[in-house]
């Protein structure tokens, strides 16, 4: 798996490349717009981390430049702007997601992944598991040990979407863009009730479902 | 705790760092220079070449002069003309009466005639009879001709067969012989010439006068012209002095001032001061934004600072430096997102957040509200009421009027007790008169808890941002929910309050005004 980072400030650059080549990608670096765009031209990534504020060539433009190119290469864009018109500018111009500076690099590094899963289209199991934890997306059944457990439809979801990231935590505002469909974070504690909800019913003993303090949710294998 | 209140001393030094913030905006104020005498009136000359005033009346002077011009020429043309023609005729007449004389007797007649005839017009008069041979037969000359003059007049035949043909003969500017020539069949001529002063009387009077009227016309309408531009142009040069006071001085408050007439540049000078005033008013937001936010960011930046410091001097235990850690981050989400709704709340305050307005129902918004606090009421076991039996159409932003009633029913859960009821009602409220639709209609939402209340004391506190009441404090919230509700709602144009809920409690008011034609018919 290689990734192209495209991104100016030389300090988030090194802390991602360092990031994802600890969790095992390969990954480049292009310091700007016209060298994001060569490299990617010449190389078959995986996926690439764009900002959208770059010297010589603006995130936008390249990635405009690529999907022109017929390019599927997913992108996740970068962007000091949380405005509502740049995530839409961003993904209109082909990005497949969007974070907004500061980041936390967890989020990054999941957001990155689903890209990868979604782009590679492996055909999704029916049934997620993650331990003693199963849950059927078909019957809609979900166990704990073996237990049947009875789940509303909101916590349903939030599970099966812990579980499609398993291992990995998940931040507060992907929980809300996934679970609830709200693209922004409406600054709420739902999330943390629905967890704590969720936690009652799947993980009585708090082994399983984690918070990462600073960073958001991990569902882990129960031991 | 010393840490933190060395920490806290700081802000000493803050004037200074606000000075640094506010540097871009001191920039575009530079000191005021005086101009020097010696280059005001060295711009002077190629300024009153390039004032608009003197260019205009210039302009109008000179088509004056032009169209004046091409007036009197017409005139004095069509008035030479017409003397000529009258003079020449008179010419004719006298030659051909001379000539039936002559015609009737012989050239002695003729010449008895011309010396008896005492006629001012026969004195005035040139008379000349050519033999065949062409040599003169008989000359007479008028007192104030001169004799080499006569000889420069030609000789006929100019036609044949009693003909009368006249001819001008141009001498001076002003004076001109005219000669009529009558040719008989035998080779005789008979010439008769005068001088044809009619230009020389009348034209050239006529000229001099309209050159002396109408140049004093002229400097008389180019004097005008100049005042009367002069002072059609002072609003422009009001709004230069104006601009160029603001630019030297920088002082914001400067307004041109209003010389109370009517007309394009009136209107001008109002929609100027209104620019002005707007802009001022930017730079006011922008300032006390400025201020604001860095008075608000100072308490969690230092608690921030605090839990850092702390931690790095308990260096042992990795556990508790992680903990620390992990409070950084959070209490800098926290700062990040008060910067966001700050700037939210600036923005909409200054009239310059920006609004997608679409045509929506706002039922679809309250739905959503209370669908995302759906567990949250679920685990406080509060019962969330959604009323709203027709639809309530108007044009907004879905994002920003959903943030504000996701913000007034995050309240509302926040004080309602166990067991309570949190009621949302959306409605059109009809404004007066007998139209189906009036512009007076609003759309009117409700969120009424049966919480504790707000005090009335309180009522007019609870907008203000980071304000917290005292049954607040203990609640999780930045203080700040409120004032991003009654800023997002009149960015929209609309308007909010707080009342006493039917059961107890707060009733919060969301009073949005409906377009006309937007309106559900």
């Amino acid at each position: 798996m290689r990734i192209l980072v495209v991104e100016d400030d030389s300090k988030i650059a090194s802390f991602v490349v360092r990031g994802l080549k600890q969790s095992g990608y390969a990954a480049d670096h292009a310091p700007d717009g016209e060298t994001g765009l060569a490299l990617a031209d010449s190389t078959d990534y995986d996926a690439m981390i764009v900002d959208v504020m770059l010297p010589r060539l603006d995130g936008i433009s390249l990635v405009k430049r690529l999907r022109a190119a017929r390019r599927v290469t997913p992108v996740l864009f970068l962007s000091a702007k949380s405005s509502v018109d740049d995530r839409i500018r961003g993904l209109q111009a082909g990005g497949d997601d969007y974070l907004t500076k500061p980041f936390a690099f967890s989020e990054l590094l999941a957001r990155v992944h689903a890209l990868i899963r979604r782009a590679s289209q492996s055909p999704e199991a029916t049934r997620l598991a993650c331990g003693d934890v199963t849950l059927d997306l078909v019957t809609r059944e979900v166990t704990r040990a073996g237990q049947a457990v009875d789940l509303q439809p909101r916590e349903f979801t939030l599970l099966a979407f812990l579980l499609r990231h398993a291992g990995r935590p998940v931040s507060k505002t992907m929980i809300l863009e996934h679970v609830w469909d709200y693209s922004f974070d409406p600054q709420t504690n739902v999330v943390d009730v629905v967890i704590s909800r969720l936690r009652a019913k799947v993980d009585p003993d708090h082994t399983r479902l984690e918070t990462v303090r600073g960073v958001g949710y991990v569902l882990r294998p129960h031991v | 705790m010393s840490e933190l209140h060395s920490s806290a001393a700081h802000p000493k030094s803050d004037p200074d760092r606000l000075a640094a913030l506010r540097g871009p905006l001191s920039t575009l104020t530079p000191p005021r220079t005086a101009l020097s005498p010696q280059r005001s009136a060295l711009n002077f000359l190629p300024r009153l070449r390039q004032s608009l005033a003197l260019r205009l009346a210039a302009q109008y002077a000179l088509v004056f002069a032009l169209s004046s011009g091409v007036l009197f020429g017409v005139l004095y043309w069509t008035l030479a003309e017409s003397l000529d023609a009258r003079e020449l005729a008179g010419l004719e007449r006298q030659v051909r009466s001379l000539a039936d004389a002559f015609t009737r007797g012989a050239p002695v007649d003729v010449i008895a005639r011309v010396k008896n005839n005492p006629s001012p017009e026969m004195s005035a008069s040139f008379v000349r009879l050519i033999t065949p041979d062409s040599s003169t037969f008989f000359q007479k000359l008028p007192d104030d001709w001169i004799e080499t003059q006569i000889k420069s007049i030609p000789f006929g035949p100019f036609t044949v067969n009693q003909e009368v043909r006249t001819e001008r003969i141009p001498q001076s500017a002003l004076r001109d012989y005219s000669i009529a020539t009558y040719q008989w069949p035998t080779g005789w001529q008979l010439q008769v010439g005068r001088i044809l002063d009619s230009r020389a009387v009348l034209l050239a009077p006529l000229k001099r006068a309209f050159a002396l009227v109408g140049a004093g016309a002229l400097v008389l309408s180019f004097a005008t012209g100049i005042v009367l531009a002069w002072r059609a142009t002072r609003p422009l040069r009001a709004v230069a002095a104006t601009a160029r006071r603001i630019l030297e001085t920088g002082d914001l408050a400067a307004r041109v001032p209003s010389s109370g007439s009517r007309g394009e540049l009136a209107t001008l000078v109002t929609q100027l001061n209104t620019l002005l005033e707007k802009n001022a008013a930017h730079v006011r937001v922008l300032r006390e934004t400025l201020d604001n936010l860095a008075h608000d960011l100072r308490t969690p930046l230092t608690r921030l600072r605090g839990t850092a410091e702390l931690a790095l001097q308990d260096a042992g235990d990795p556990a508790e430096a992680r903990a620390a850690l992990a409070d950084c981050v959070n209490e800098s989400d926290r700062v990040l997102h008060l910067l966001e709704v700050l700037l939210d709340i600036s923005a909409a305050e200054a009239g310059v957040l920006k609004l997608n307005r679409d045509h929506l129902d706002i039922r679809t918004l309250v739905e959503r509200a209370a669908d995302l606090y759906r567990e949250v009421a679920e685990e406080k076991d509060i019962t969330v009421i959604v009323d709203q039996p027709t639809p309530a159409e108007c044009q907004a932003d879905a994002i920003r009027l959903g943030q504000a009633i996701n913000n007034l029913l995050d309240n509302a859960l926040k004080y309602t007790p166990a067991g309570g009821t949190v009621t949302l009602t959306t409605m059109i409220e009809r404004g007066p008169g007998v139209a189906l639709v009036s512009p007076c209609d609003h759309l009117v939402i409700t969120v009424a808890d049966t919480g504790p209340g707000v005090p009335v004391a309180e009522r007019a506190a609870i907008w203000r941002r980071l304000y917290r009441g005292d049954s607040s404090r203990s609640q999780r919230g930045l203080g700040l929910g409120l004032s991003l509700v009654k800023a997002i709602v009149e960015a929209h144009g609309g308007t909010v309050a707080i009342t006493d809920a039917p059961r107890a409690g707060a009733r919060f008011t969301l009073r949005l005004p409906v377009e006309r034609d937007l309106a559900p018919r």
